[in-house]
């Protein structure tokens, strides 16, 4: 990256946006000679049909697919009955000069794919063909975007003809839907304060709403909603209140767990650090859930800032590593469930929230955490419904950081990372991602592994002990395993489930499969070159559904890197089958 | 090797000022030493830096930077006898402009020093030189 003026930089955004709309037009005149039944149209999205993406089948408008954030899809033409057939029908290369994890979950809405890579380039796509529509590659205002867990991006938002994607420099861009040009462009946070953007906005009633990350980096964490059509920004909730940021000194979790913290010589250090909410952390990782019905809006605060050194931020540090609720209307505060109070061990609520309708009818939000717990709460108030058996395993489950180094399970990494669930909500499981990773907890300062881990933390795997991932069906109307497979390396990525009683997710070692969502059983598999950990979505177009998925590897793990999204479908599917 | 036994000389010239009591085989600061130069202090000493040591020695690096750029600039520009060119808001206009040297928070610093001196053979290495180096890194990339 280069450092370049703004004067220049918008320059380039204008002369980039020209490009994309004579790129675009280009597209379009091809497509229409050869056959203007299959040209994109470029649906305007409303805010009715985002309300309205759960019962409709086709598209997958939002991060989620919708604000449920399920990751449910109800096609049934690819089933338990035929995956077996399942084969590539295109494959998009993002051409992009500098690899990354790819971590970005496609939109889809009537025939245009909707992408995002490594160092925020944006393209829209043919869904039916894998051809590049436009392009924008964001140029950073700043010579060295701040970023912790490498340069990712994980999707973008889409509503009323334009595309809004974060950025690493934390801006908030909106692009034209149709030619990928620059709407507008704002800056959400200093990028040089240590503030980014990786996260796939959520956009509800004509307003963008983002979290921020950067709390390796003492910022203090928020989520904002901007007007979708100009970028002014509506509300702001900042996840670590000024008053009432050291909680009630919690000696346990709220599930009972031993802290094991001195909350004496926390109290002592409030006189010299009661200001510590002001650089205290609680990034938003991950797209929030929404609820039209109550306005309620809910997403996951990840870790205090420093990581592990709770001496400089005595008490609770709330709402880190909570589950937030608030109002979508007015960002005003309604709820939280904090996970771990106090954390020395990274163990972040990440994985998004999912809203869900338990069998008792009662509504919860359900998040799968890097504690290796999924926390089933009441979607109204916030108290705990229930929690999951163990999905990892743990030990010495929150023992203090040594200078030697305490060993314990779950490892910084989860449990559960950033990876999106799903669910079917007709058995009730939901599909979680997991790592086993045994952690050696050091009290000094330092990175996990240079140039894999930047997180300026002192959690180091341990050498010669196994580490593995786990695939894991929890029912959540009793919090017991349905099924749990493992595989051989830790999993991160995300799951996709559909009505056709299959769960889709990729491995590290470039495996992309597919299980029988009752069973685990693993029905087909796929060998993509490059690690498949990236969340897969789903959709149809012209009678024939599709299975989506970024293949690009992840950084932090070590899996291989790649650019290439892969489109599957069954050979010589028929029309309108899944009618 | 020079800054190393600087350091153990320039801890004694604390001790010895407070009134500190010295134990058998502590070096002793002759009368004339003077304490360390800020920009001495090395990796050693950053270890010993608590979070909020870090900060405020980062700030006043940031501070001091951005008033030297500015007066630099005022030098250049002909304009050094104007207080205004060398203020406050000379380096507030700087920053507007995206245009100052060493234009990141101290904790985006302090995560990348706490970086380079994982490597306990960087431990010598005086904290200014790896702060103008990281910097030089940062404005590159």
């Amino acid at each position: 990256m280069r450092n370049t003026p703004l004067t220049v930089l918008g320059a380039g955004l204008v002369l980039l946006g020209a490009v994309g709309s004579a790129r675009a037009q280009e597209q379009v005149e091809t497509t229409t000679g050869k056959a203007a039944a299959r040209q994109p149209t470029f649906t305007n999205v409303t805010d009715a049909m985002l309300k309205g993406a759960r019962s409709e089948r086709k598209n997958w408008i939002t991060y989620g697919r919708d604000y449920t954030n399920q990751r449910w899809s109800p096609l049934t033409q690819i089933n338990t009955s035929n995956v077996s057939r399942l084969q590539v029908t295109w494959m998009y290369q993002t051409g992009i000069s500098r690899l990354g994890s790819f971590e970005t979950s496609p939109i889809v809405v009537d025939g245009v794919m909707y992408l995002t890579t490594p160092y925020n380039t944006a393209m829209a796509v043919d869904a039916r063909t894998g051809r590049q529509i436009w392009r924008y590659e964001h140029k950073p205002s700043i010579a060295s975007p701040i970023y912790c867990c490498g340069p990712n991006n994980r999707g973008v938002a889409i509503s009323g003809g334009m595309v809004y994607m974060g950025t690493l420099d934390a801006r908030l861009v909106a692009l034209d839907a149709k030619t990928g040009q620059v709407v507008w462009d704002v800056e959400v946070a200093d990028p040089e304060a240590g503030y980014s953007e990786t996260m796939a906005p959520l956009v509800i009633d004509s307003m963008v709403v983002i979290g921020i990350s950067g709390a390796e980096y003492g910022i203090r964490g928020f989520v904002r909603a901007y007007n979708a059509r100009d970028g002014k920004q509506i509300w702001n909730f900042y996840t670590l209140p000024d008053k009432g940021w050291e909680g009630q000194f919690a000696t346990h979790t709220n599930e009972g767990d031993d802290l094991k913290r001195d909350i004496p010589a926390e109290k002592a250090a409030m006189t010299q650090y009661g200001d510590a909410w002001q650089r205290g952390g609680g990034s938003v990782w991950m797209t929030p859930a929404y609820d039209p019905e109550t306005h309620m809006l809910y997403f996951a605060v990840g870790n205090p800032s420093p990581d592990l050194d709770g001496t400089v931020r005595p008490g609770d540090n709330l709402y880190t590593e909570s589950i937030v609720a608030i109002d979508a209307r007015t960002g005003e505060y309604k709820w939280h469930y904090q996970e771990v109070p106090h954390d020395v061990w990274d163990l972040d609520a990440t994985s998004p929230p999912v809203i869900v309708r338990l069998k008792n009818g009662k509504k919860a939000v359900v998040e799968a955490g890097k504690t290796a717990y999924v926390y089933v709460l009441d979607a109204e108030t916030g108290k705990l419904i229930r929690r999951s058996e163990e999905f990892n395993r743990h030990e010495n489950y929150f023992t203090q950081p040594t200078a030697e180094g305490a060993r314990m399970l779950p490892g910084a990494n989860g449990g559960s990372e950033w990876s999106p669930t799903a669910v079917n909500p007709n058995l009730g499981y939901m599909y979680v991602l997991g790592l086993e990773q045994p952690m050696h907890y050091i009290t000094h300062s330092a990175p996990l592994e240079k140039g894999k881990l930047w997180l300026g933390s002192a959690f180091k795997a341990i050498p010669g002990e196994r580490q593995y991932g786990t695939f894991t069906a929890i029912d959540l109307n009793t919090g017991k395993h349905a099924w749990q497979v493992e595989t051989e390396q830790p999993m991160i990525g995300g799951a996709l489930a559909t009505a056709g009683n299959l769960v889709f997710t990729g491995e590290g070692n470039g495996h992309f499969n597919a299980y029988d969502a009752r069973t685990g059983k693993r029905l087909w598999t796929f060998q993509a070159g490059a690690g498949c950990n990236a969340p897969p979505v789903t959709y149809e177009l012209d009678g024939k559904q599709y299975i989506a998925v970024a293949c690009g590897g992840n950084f932090q793990l070590g899996y291989p890197l790649g650019d290439a999204v892969l489109v599957f479908a069954l050979p010589g599917a028929a029309r309108a089958s899944t009618k | 090797m020079i800054v190393r036994r600087r350091t153990v000389v320039g801890i004694a010239a604390v001790l010895f000022l407070t009134g500190g009591a010295f134990t058998a085989g502590v070096v002793v600061a002759d009368a004339g030493q003077e304490p360390r130069h800020p920009a001495f202090l090395t990796g050693a000493d950053w270890s010993t830096f608590g979070f909020r040591d870090k900060q405020l020695y980062l700030s006043g690096f940031i501070a001091g930077a951005a008033a030297e750029q500015v007066r630099a600039l005022a030098v250049q520009n002909g304009t050094a006898s104007d207080s205004a060119s060398i203020s406050s808001h000379a380096i507030a206009a700087l920053r507007d402009g995206k245009a100052l040297d060493y234009s990141y928070a101290p904790s985006v610093y302090a995560s990348q020093i706490d970086d380079f001196y994982w490597w306990t053979d960087h431990a010598s290495t005086p904290i200014v030189d790896v702060m103008i180096t990281t910097n030089r890194r940062m404005k590159r990339e």
